[in-house]
């Protein structure tokens, strides 16, 4: 009986145990398949890389150009969504479903150090260095930060008691960032963004900073001060380089701390926003919170480690007055642009909406981020894409803020608790960052979005959703199958996020999912497998006369998001079809990449096809554990990505180390102050390249050894 | 090292020798049941038992702290613990962000929030140290009061062209100007502006009263008193924020409020080989009445013009913040159309014009260096009436007529010419406090008018202050 007794207690004891801190396992997103399956918590990830592969087995030359280095933030942004996605995560899935990755140093560095680091790149880039945008420090949160502290001081001075946005930044909000994340030096010009402007050059404007001797300004301030505090009696810590920050640092170069550089050109940006753009941009900065909270660090602080915590503070504190910024300003009602209470809102009663571009009259002074003054729509439409983006990233903010989230997948247990430590009532008081109830706003805003996609997008014969809606001209009859596909996206994050806090709907964000891949599958698809590019819903005809490979990536991509929310097989059978006629019509073995469009001699590639591309590849793969078709991946990362030119420069993380070299790692990606131009090209996607993918009259001329035609089995 | 693994090692292990071994329990119960014996059996057992027990009550230990650390952070708890509400409509002091924008525009209350900044604002430091030509504008309500003082001496003023030459030798022109410039910010691309000149001169010197040889009379006068306001308002189009560069225009009057009737003395002294005879105007002595019939100084000289006038400008920034002429250019111009004034006198228009390069030497705000060309081009002055002159011969003595009398001829007033005038300052700007400006700036004359008068040296200073 003991033995039985001791059985029971000791069985007891190991169930609620949780697992020690996994930085990654498959993601609840990964699909109903894989619900059942208990993946081994104790596994680490298997990363046998020691340094850049030469990837010469997956080489081949590419006749390739850019045509235009210009940064659109809409596209760039969703291509960095979509490499973040496919960076670690895919890495860590691959491990956990049985891939033969373990030893693959080739994929293992073109996921969790290239795909991870261009990703990263094009982010902290954008949010914090280019300026590209309107800075946070002017924004809605800061404001009523000001305001309500300044409120306390009220006649304890001559009246100077409302505190600038300047001074909330830097003397309440960052040191408490700092402390809460163990970061122990501050970003000196950064200007971490609220919302990003269109379009910018991404040309540096002055030399890149690679001294070593940097100081914080106020670091040499506050020793001035000390000294004349303590005289004799004072010892300044070492400046510069000696001096001990972040402990995970490797490089200590001064353009890592100062980013005064690395400014890109005001006169050449757009300086207009692009609603898709700040949709993108708030998934994307949602993502990399996601990872960087994923764990604590030394016991007690926030993130990951000191940098990423600190980083990960400021994109939180980014996306909240992107959303803020949204609610208060940005709504368009046909004649003037306004704020809204999204839970005051009846499209019924009076539209509101996200237009697609707004121009912002700003007040520039000097060396201080320009002070917007003045919004004005330029360009009234509503697209779907812009919309899609919108919900997209607003429901997986409300799913990193929700305490209430599906905790169903164990794998992210652990996150799931440092997550929560991030948010609370009384920030900093509380230990927390950021207050929680701002995951009301994103579920407000995302619900203005979603009765919008039903009032102004829907067709009511088909229930599909149209691309475009204008003002006085009403609903467009077209509808993109690219536009479908991302709104596919964000109907499932939405219905998947806010199912248990807006039941109702979530049930109408999951009837409008079902109507779009439904269009998809019966309307749209051809015999053949392949997709056109849209759908004319007047005359009743399909657009396009060749199959594309953005309408194929994200058509596929969004089938199989759509299967795994929804479970119907026949999605998935339908995205089988889809991969093996893209594979059959675009793939170009010679060149090892997809033309952009059938019988293409020239392909274009942006950064939306390219990630519709690597995001149906993906996902194709982890659905199907289709190990040949990570040979392709491989092929087509190393072609499509690395030599086309798309990622226009990189810097030490991903092999540039030797910063007096061009390309010291050989991959064809240069350092960024030789990327091109007088003073260097950061490291962001371009907008446009053309790669030469000739067209052989014999199909059997373009087969080779390495890589199988895909037939849409599945591989068990 | 977690928690959870320690409890599952134990657990390992506790498990695997309660397996591999038999029931201890039992067996010790079987024990103690049959007489001791001391067997090495028996030894065994109750060590065994012995360390059972050690690890049961290590296992409960463990237990409780791993349920204390549960219980101590309640962000760990499973999220049953947590109350998440959903509320349909989020209301009260909390969600008060939800209505930020509804019933009032958040950006232009947010505009308004900057004049409650400005005393922690830095302001531009690339605006000009004197020159008005920049296309900045104050924020909306701000206050900004500026006053210069700009001291200039012509030491030949007078007399410089063949006209004048004949009526006046060397005379000087001491001025001291002192300007008090109140701007106001209507919003953010207007701004109100309102000068009020004070103006002290002093002429001094000598000229041929009746310009004949060798006559000299000395010819002093004095003028003081406000000059003319004038009232402006200048417009920012477009801003470098969104454009290559801050484009401004100025559209303003001149009013008539300056005092004009400065003169010279009525008492002068002649000076005739070598003897010094005071003389007086009223008393029937010579006056020097070219400029008018009661001897008035030029207009140019005086405290204000008498004159209605209209002011256009445009002017423009471009700031150079990100390369290493980190600096801004500025310039522009400025035309002022004046009315002939009550007594039919053209005090002549004027185009003002400047270009400037403000450049910060150091890191610091507190200090910026102006490197500006100021210039002016002044149509000449035009007066009424006519003069008498003596007629003189080839020596330059007077014609006497048969009865003694002298021989005169008359012409209309000469304008006093002008033209164009050219300076170049280097200035400092120091700026102790973000909304205080204080400015040095001497001006070197580079161009002098063939005609009319221009100081060799100006010494501008100022102090701004913006609330």
């Amino acid at each position: 009986m003991e033995k039985i007794w001791m059985i029971l207690i000791l069985a007891a004891l190991m169930a609620p145990a949780a697992g020690p801190a996994v930085a990654e396992q498959p993601s609840p997103k990964s699909g109903p398949q894989q619900a059942s399956q208990e993946p081994d918590l104790n596994a680490p990830t298997h990363y046998a890389v020691t340094g850049q592969p030469s990837y010469q087995a997956l080489k081949s030359p590419l006749k390739t150009r850019v045509v235009d280095r210009r940064f659109y933030t809409r596209e760039a942004m969703y291509l960095a969504n979509e490499m973040n996605q496919s960076g670690d995560p895919f890495l860590r899935q691959a491990q956990f479903l049985g891939l033969p990755v373990e030893k693959d140093t080739d994929f293992q560095y073109m996921t969790a150090t290239e795909s991870y680091w261009y990703s990263r790149y094009n982010m902290q880039v954008l949010i914090t260095e280019s300026r590209l945008g309107l800075v946070l420090i002017h924004g809605p949160y800061i404001t009523e930060k000001a305001v309500e502290i300044a409120n306390a001081q009220y006649n304890r001075d001559r009246g100077e008691n409302e505190l600038s946005n300047k001074d909330v930044l830097f003397e309440h909000i960052i040191p408490a960032y700092l402390s809460r994340t163990g970061f122990p030096r501050r970003f000196e010009d950064a200007s971490p963004l609220m919302i990003e402007f269109a379009s910018g050059d991404p040309h540096f404007i002055r030399p890149v900073d690679k001294g070593t001797q940097f100081e914080l300004s106020e670091n040499r301030w506050r020793q001035r001060k000390f000294r004349a505090l303590y005289g004799d009696g004072y010892e300044p810590p070492p400046t510069g380089a000696g001096i001990g920050g972040n402990d995970m640092w490797k490089y200590r170069v001064n353009y890592r701390e100062n980013f005064a550089s690395l400014r890109w050109s005001n006169d050449k940006m757009d300086h207009a926003i692009d609603l898709g753009g700040a949709g993108q941009s708030l998934m994307k900065a949602v993502l990399w919170m996601e990872y960087f909270f994923r764990q604590t660090h030394h016991d007690q602080y926030l993130g990951n480690n000191p940098e990423e915590g600190f980083r990960g503070a400021i994109l939180n504190l980014s996306s909240v007055s992107k959303m803020l910024l949204l609610k208060s300003s940005l709504f368009y009602d046909g004649q003037r642009l306004h704020g809204l209470n999204p839970f005051a809102y009846d499209p019924a009663k009076k539209l509101s909406y996200f237009p697609h571009e707004i121009a912002v009259k700003a007040r520039y002074i000097g060396d201080l981020p320009p002070r917007p003054e003045e919004f004005k729509v330029r360009d009234p439409r509503s697209l779907l894409y812009d919309q899609a983006s919108l919900l997209w990233g607003l429901s997986e903010y409300f799913y990193l803020a929700d305490p209430g989230r599906d905790r169903s997948d164990p794998a992210y247990r652990e996150a799931f608790n440092n997550w929560d430590k991030v948010f609370g009532d009384n920030p900093p008081y509380d230990g927390s960052l950021m207050e929680r109830k701002y995951m009301h706003l994103a579920r407000g805003l995302g619900n203005v979005i979603v009765r919008n996609l039903d009032a102004m997008h829907r067709d009511p014969e088909t229930g599909v959703l149209v691309s475009e809606w204008a003002p006085r001209k009403g609903r467009g009859r077209v509808a993109n199958v690219a536009d479908l596909g991302m709104t596919i996206l964000g109907l499932a994050n939405y219905r998947h996020h806010l199912a248990k806090a807006e039941p109702e709907l979530a049930a109408r964000a999951g009837a409008l999912l079902r109507a779009q891949t439904d269009f998809l599958v019966e309307r749209l698809q051809n015999a053949n497998g392949t997709f056109p590019e849209g759908y004319d819903l007047a005359a009743q005809r399909k657009l396009g006369d060749q199959p594309t490979l953005l309408a194929q990536g994200l058509a596929i991509r969004g089938l199989l998001r759509a299967y795994q929310e929804l479970g119907e097989a026949r999605y998935l059978e339908a995205a089988k079809k889809a991969y093996g006629a893209m594979n059959r019509d675009l793939w170009d073995s010679n060149n090892g990449i997809y033309r952009s469009h059938a019988q293409a001699a020239v392909s274009v590639y942006t950064p939306l096809n390219l990630a519709a591309a690597l995001g149906a590849m993906r996902e194709m793969i982890l659905v199907t554990r289709n190990a040949d078709e990570i040979e392709r991946y491989k092929r087509f990362w190393v072609q499509a990505v690395n030599s086309s030119g798309i990622q226009q420069s990189e810097y030490e993380e991903t092999g540039e180390g030797d910063l007096t070299k061009q390309d010291g790692d050989g991959d064809g990606i240069p350092r960024m102050e030789f990327a091109g131009g007088k003073y260097g090209i950061a490291p962001v996607f371009a907008g446009r390249v053309e790669i030469e993918t000739p067209v052989f009259s014999s199909p059997l001329a373009q087969q080779t050894k390495r890589v199988k035609t895909f037939e849409g089995s599945v591989q068990k | 090292m977690h928690s959870g693994t320690i409890v599952r090692g134990l657990a390992v292990v506790v498990v695997g020798m309660l397996l591999t071994a038999p029931s201890y329990g039992q067996e010790i119960r079987l024990a103690a049941a049959a007489p001791a014996a001391a067997s090495p059996e028996a030894h065994k057992l109750e060590e065994a038992s012995a360390r059972i027990v050690e690890l049961e009550a290590h296992v409960a230990e463990l237990k409780a702290a791993l349920a204390a650390k549960e219980k101590s952070n309640p962000a760990s708890t499973p999220a049953a613990k947590l109350e998440i509400d959903y509320p349909s409509y989020p209301g009260g002091e909390t969600f008060r962000f939800l209505n930020l924008g509804v019933r009032r525009e958040y950006i232009a209350a947010e505009r308004r929030r900057l004049i409650d900044q400005l005393h922690t604002m830095i302001p531009p430091i690339y605006e000009p140290a004197f020159s008005p030509f920049h296309g900045y504008t104050l924020p909306p309500r701000a206050f900004r009061v500026a006053l210069n003082n700009d001291r200039f001496i012509n030491n030949h003023d007078f007399g410089r062209d063949k006209v004048y030459a004949r009526f006046f030798d060397n005379i000087k022109v001491q001025n001291q100007v002192v300007n008090l410039d109140l701007s106001y910010g209507l919003d953010h691309n207007d701004t109100l502006r309102m000068v009020v000149p004070f103006r002290s001169t002093i002429v001094s010197g000598t000229g041929k009263a009746f310009r004949i040889q060798p006559m000299v009379m000395t010819m002093n006068g004095t003028a003081f008193g406000i000059g003319d306001v004038q009232l402006l308002v200048k417009r920012k189009w477009f801003d470098q924020a969104y454009k290559p560069f801050n484009l401004a225009t100025v559209f303003g009057v001149q009013l008539p409020t300056g005092k004009h009737d400065g003169r010279f003395n009525d008492a002068q002294t002649i000076i005739m080989n070598g003897m010094a005879m005071p003389v007086s105007a009223t008393a029937g002595g010579p006056k020097v009445d070219l400029f008018s019939d009661d001897q008035r100084i030029p207009n140019d000289a005086q405290p204000g013009t008498g004159s209605w006038g209209a002011i256009f400008g445009v002017m423009g920034t471009r700031q150079l913040t990100w390369n290493r002429l980190r600096g801004a250019l500025h310039g522009g111009l400025l035309y002022k159309a004046m009315k002939n004034n009550s007594a039919g006198v053209r005090p002549g228009n004027e185009l003002v014009f400047g270009v400037s390069y403000v450049r910060p030497p150091l890191e610091s705000e507190r200090l910026t260096l102006d490197f500006t060309l100021f210039g002016r081009n002044k149509q000449s002055e035009r007066f009424p009436g006519l003069i008498m002159h003596p007629e003189a011969d080839a020596n330059g003595m007077p014609i006497m007529t048969p009865d003694g009398m002298l021989r005169m001829f008359t012409t209309p007033r000469p304008p006093f010419e002008h033209g164009t005038v050219l300076f170049m300052s280097p200035s400092i700007v120091i700026i102790p406090k973000p909304a205080l400006r204080l400015t040095v700036s001497p001006l070197f004359r580079l161009y002098e008018p063939n005609q009319g008068p221009s100081p060799a040296f100006r010494l501008v200073f100022g102090a701004t202050v913006t609330f």
